[in-house]
């Protein structure tokens, strides 16, 4: 027989595929064919070559918000096995063994059948089949052997336990990976660190509340971007104060000598009618665009391949090209990238070459893997080289802050960029993408690099952050920010800090120079928010009243002043170049005004804070309600040039069409 | 062989069941009443398997092999996760019952209609604004370009991508996720005979293209 390279049935044979009497007529033909032979045995190594070959293709996984979805749609059988006859029936025997459960049912539909008589037989033979199903065995799951345990899918598993009371250290999980397993375990890679909200603290015990400022904003863009997407954000990416610190509020500039004005507002509680709510905001001295001070900019930007969609590098790529258009000549510019290699892709630049620096911009692509720490060294070396005394001097890391070659251990990361603020080279990260997004690493980095974080989920955003508020970002006029409060028991009961979980210092830490707290940038506002229990108002703390102390008595050990104040706002601050601090104090007294009588811009960052308790799902949210947030914001909207405020009903529409 | 023993801790909570193993490979991972040894390699107790265990366990093995197969369709894998993110959200409405035994065949049925009806979609829309542009640019590159391009990937793989469409899809199907002419043939809408076919057209070309570059260049 001459050799038949043409039938499909040598290729099927070789693969397995024939019935048994195809098998056995193609078996008889080989024996007799020494080519045929030959073609089986080549297609079964060709075979063995491509299932080899074609398994290490990369496996895309889908991405923390996909999977969420998909769990969120997993509905289980109405006759669930909770809510079985049988579970029933063990239930109410203590039975433990579940066979004696089916056992139960089938004395009971026995017992059922005795009754009606008659049908013995077909019952007991349904009851039976009943039981058949109950077991079933999904047998084809039961061999799963994916390298991948159930922990990376678990909430529970990304955070760590707070390190110190009052202060919780985020911890970042970066994964080192290779190959497919790395495209595996990039899954719900979206890391947030663990928030304790804070309760109220009594004033007997706790007279001061001590912070450092915080101007962040990312976690209003982050929760923005779930909303968005119709999802409610988990409570770990709802962080109050960036909520309430990302719209901009009308303090009057500070006069004097001093960076900033300190502005103190008491009025009544929109979720707790008892209850006070104390206001402290600062402003920044605003710098007019062309007066900016000479800047050294060093774009760090990750072109790994994570950073490929258009919402990460093509937004960047965009966004910096908007900014490098409103540079002077005054402005140098460089821009180092960092993926499978770092490299400097553009030497520091006068913006007066923008051409040079613009299509430097355009030329970046994305691909290969990431090594933020060498970037990170290269970037700030060249910050070094062409550092302007007098003048900004700024590394800008753009990223999805997915690490994952290279110096990955976080600690070394953390302490380079620690040494490199000391420099006087300060640190912006902006962060992109959704997956596998480092939230708490962006977030970590930028407060050790003296700097700030932003979350730039659309153009738009970027737009706001670059360009409308591009000095408050990236010229800085006081560094290490620490408010102190005191609190004045004869007026306050307790008091409670809304939001700023992760900026709480110690008391002994504010006259401490050496303690690393925020900046403030030109012309921005901080706002924080105090909830008040009013002396005489009952409060319950978390802890019992003291056994040997009576609480009538105690008030006099500490109030020898019989001062009518309700409290003294302390506040300390450094010059940018500067290493000792100033302090600044502000004494405050409630003259009484109810919530209805505050200032607009009281009510709306009021009108913030209540969403994000209940987004948190605050047990301090009181009576704050969707409908309630919507009214209040909607009367204290204000002209809302820039349409943020508009935005922000919105989404607490979208949020409240999501509890339903 | 894995042996399991039981305890209930809450009678109420059919959730907080205690596993104790008795086994060489000690389990280290516990989701509900599904757990994982440290191998990776699933351990379950079947009487307790809930839907979600089936979902999340469905999820795991077979949502990289989809993402992969559906990229191949829409060339991008953002869309690629779109849809697979809507085969399992349908995942969940059917009963466990119902797929037993072609649980693959109906993922990658439902993944590959799905693929198909964004692929049409998509080539009717046109790019909006600069983003979009952009992100076109750096789209999945087609099949000849990428075979020039990835010259890392191995010879037959480049091969593979010289391959007519149809024929790499029956191709990928049959070696990449070890499914049987007859579940291709479910999943395609093609006849057994068909597929049968086009694998062995294809493969007969990789033999030829072998055979050419092993004449070429003998150290391969």
């Amino acid at each position: 027989m001459k050799p038949n390279s043409d039938d499909p049935r040598l290729t099927a044979y070789a693969l397995g595929e024939l019935d048994e009497a195809t098998r056995k007529e193609i078996e008889s033909q080989l024996a007799a064919s020494e080519a045929d032979r030959l073609e089986v045995e080549e297609t079964t190594k060709l075979a063995e070559m491509l299932t080899r070959e074609l398994r290490t293709e990369p496996m895309p996984a889908l991405n923390s918000n996909q999977v969420a979805a998909i769990e969120a749609k997993i509905e289980e059988k109405p006759e669930g096995p909770r809510a079985s006859f049988s579970e029933w029936l063990a239930l109410q025997f203590n039975l433990l063994n579940p066979k004696l459960s089916i056992f139960a049912t089938l004395l009971v539909v026995i017992g059922i059948i005795i009754v009606f008589a008659g049908l013995l037989l077909p019952s007991l033979s349904k009851a039976k089949l009943t039981a058949k199903k109950r077991s079933f065995r999904y047998a084809e799951l039961e061999t799963l052997a994916l390298g991948k345990n159930s922990a990376s899918r678990s909430s529970e598993g990304d955070f760590s336990a707070p390190k110190e009371p009052g202060f919780i250290t985020p911890t970042i999980s970066v994964t080192i990976t290779n190959g497919y397993q790395f495209e595996t375990a990039q899954q719900n890679t979206a890391t947030y660190p663990q928030l304790r909200e804070n309760s109220f603290a009594g004033v007997l015990q706790h007279p001061l509340s001590t912070f450092s400022i915080d101007v962040d904003t990312a976690s209003y863009a982050n929760v923005r971007r779930f909303l968005t997407a119709g999802q409610l954000p988990p409570h770990e990416a709802v962080r109050l104060e960036e909520m309430i610190n990302y719209f901009s509020y009308q303090y009057p500039q500070p006069r004097g000598e001093d960076p900033f004005s300190a502005n103190i507002e008491v009025a009544g509680c929109p979720w707790n009618g008892e209850h006070r709510l104390v206001r402290i905001g600062l402003k920044g001295r605003e710098i007019v665009q062309d007066k900016r001070p000479p800047s050294n900019f060093v774009f760090l930007i990750d072109v790994s391949g994570s950073m490929e969609p258009a919402e990460r590098l093509p937004l960047i790529k965009q966004a910096l090209r908007q900014m490098v258009k409103k540079m002077t000549a005054s402005d140098r510019v460089a821009i180092v990238v960092y993926a499978s290699e770092a490299g400097i892709k553009l030497a520091s630049t006068s913006c007066a070459q923008k051409e040079k620096i613009l299509q430097a911009i355009d030329e970046l692509g994305a691909g290969g893997s990431t090594n933020g720490g060498e970037g990170i060294q290269g970037a700030y070396r060249v910050a070094q080289e062409n550092y302007i005394k007098g003048g900004v001097n700024r590394v800008i890391l753009c990223t999805d802050g997915d690490f994952n070659v290279g110096m990955t251990d976080q600690s070394q990361l953390v302490q380079t960029i620690q040494e490199k603020a000391k420099s006087g080279v300060f640190l912006t990260t902006l962060g992109v993408g959704t997956d596998n997004y480092k939230d708490a690493l962006m977030q970590m980095l930028a407060d050790k690099g003296n700097g700030n974080y932003y979350y730039l989920d659309t153009i738009e955003e970027a737009q706001k952050v670059l360009i409308d508020q591009m000095n408050g970002t990236l010229v800085t006029i006081a560094k290490d920010v620490k408010i102190q409060v005191e609190f004045n028991p004869k007026q306050v009961s307790a008091y409670r800090l809304i939001g700023y979980e992760k900026r709480m210092l110690r008391k002994e830490d504010f006259n401490n120079d050496a303690k690393d707290a925020g900046e403030i940038g030109a012309g921005h506002t901080v706002t924080a928010l105090y909830e008040i229990v009013p002396a005489g108002t009952e409060f319950h703390g978390a802890v019992d009243d003291l056994k040997y102390q009576s609480p009538t008595t105690k008030p006099e050990r500490y109030v020898s002043t019989g001062s009518k104040e309700l409290l003294t706002l302390k506040l300390r601050y450094k010059q940018p170049d500067g290493d000792k601090s100033k302090l600044l104090e502000f004494p405050c007294t409630d003259g009484g005004a109810s919530f209805g009588k505050a200032s607009t811009d009281f009510k709306f960052a009021a009108a913030v804070a209540s969403f994000g308790m209940i987004l948190r799902d605050s047990e301090f949210k009181g009576s704050s309600s969707y409908g309630a947030v919507l009214e209040l914001a909607e009367e204290a909207k204000g002209t809302d040039e820039a349409g943020y405020r508009s935005e922000f009903l919105n989404l607490v529409r979208k949020a409240q069409a999501l509890q339903r | 062989m894995v042996y399991i023993l039981r305890l209930r801790r809450n009678f109420s909570k059919r959730r907080n069941v205690i596993f104790l193993l008795i086994n060489l490979r000690p389990a280290r991972y516990y989701y509900g009443s599904t757990c994982w040894n440290d191998a990776g390699n699933l351990i379950v107790d079947a009487n307790n398997l809930t839907k979600a265990d089936w979902v999340h366990a469905a999820l795991r093995q077979y949502e990289g092999p989809l993402t992969r197969y559906a990229a191949q369709i829409t060339g991008d894998i953002d869309r690629a996760r779109d849809v697979v993110q809507d085969t399992f959200v349908r995942l969940c409405a059917k009963e466990p019952e119902h797929l037993e035994g072609h649980l693959a065949e109906w993922l990658f049925t439902v993944c590959r209609n799905r693929a198909l009806d964004v692929q049409r979609k998509e080539s009717r829309m046109t790019p909006l604004n600069e983003i979009e542009l952009e992100a076109h640019e750096s789209r999945e590159p087609s099949p000849s370009v990428a075979a020039e391009r990835s010259e890392s990937a191995s010879q037959v793989l480049r091969m593979v991508a010289t391959l007519p469409a149809n024929q790499q899809e029956v191709i990928r199907l049959k070696f990449q996720n070890g499914l049987s002419y007859l579940e291709i043939s479910r999943i395609t809408n093609l006849t057994v005979t068909n597929v049968g076919f086009l694998i062995h057209t294809g493969i007969k070309a990789l033999r030829q293209q072998l055979r050419v570059e092993t004449k070429s260049n003998p150290t391969i």
